[in-house]
């Protein structure tokens, strides 16, 4: 799976320190995201574009091999 | 999400605990005379404070508790999980053959450090855990 976490974050000049006190985790599980090492539940994942206001399947995009 | 785990000031009571481990053992040798059986009384004693510490610190809460840091703690139980049944295979049919198999102090203690070591590795996003 693609995020474009990093890029929307950027875009709204949000940092990852203030992602993760509006959604309620850790930087560290914000890095990780963004980072693809660890794929959110859907509601961290609902949590995240209701905050950044940007549906959940542009933030998170599902590639060919997801569906093997 | 709710968690079933000690506070996170149970970290400092279990390293303290796990402190006390290596300081039992100095202080009663120090006050009483030593023989044989007390000798292995204190090793006894000072297990118990090592297991007891090394639990209460894999045991407690995080100071951010949220979804990935529990996703990277059952990874790493998992871990453990697989590296106690690797060293039990390897003891009791490899190059020791049974020498350490009369504890499970040992399994354990290995098995805490195996998951110690996931978790911190996972957390700190040093790993990504595949």
């Amino acid at each position: 799976m693609v995020n474009r976490l990093k890029a929307c974050r950027e875009d709204q000049q949000i940092t990852q320190e203030q992602l993760a006190q509006l959604v309620g985790v850790s930087r560290q599980s914000i890095i990780s995201i963004e980072k693809g090492h660890y794929v959110p539940t859907s509601v961290l994942a609902l949590k995240i574009s209701s905050v950044m206001k940007i549906r959940v399947e542009d933030l998170f995009v599902l590639e060919e091999s997801d569906w093997r | 999400m709710e968690s079933n785990l000690l506070p996170n000031s149970f970290k400092l009571i279990g390293v303290a605990t796990f402190g006390l481990a290596f300081l039992t053992p100095i202080v009663i040798g120090m006050v009483s005379p030593q023989s044989w059986e007390e000798t292995e009384s204190r090793r006894q004693i000072a297990q118990t404070f090592m297991l007891l510490g090394l639990s209460a610190l894999i045991l407690s809460k995080e100071k951010i508790e949220d979804e990935f840091i529990n996703a990277c703690r059952l990874k790493a139980f998992k871990v453990a999980f697989v590296a106690g049944i690797l060293y039990y295979l390897q003891d009791a049919f490899g190059t020791y053959s049974g020498a350490l198999l009369n504890s499970s102090f040992y399994l354990l203690v290995m098995q805490i450090g195996v998951y110690c070591v996931i978790f911190y590795l996972l957390k700190s996003g040093l790993t990504n855990g595949k």
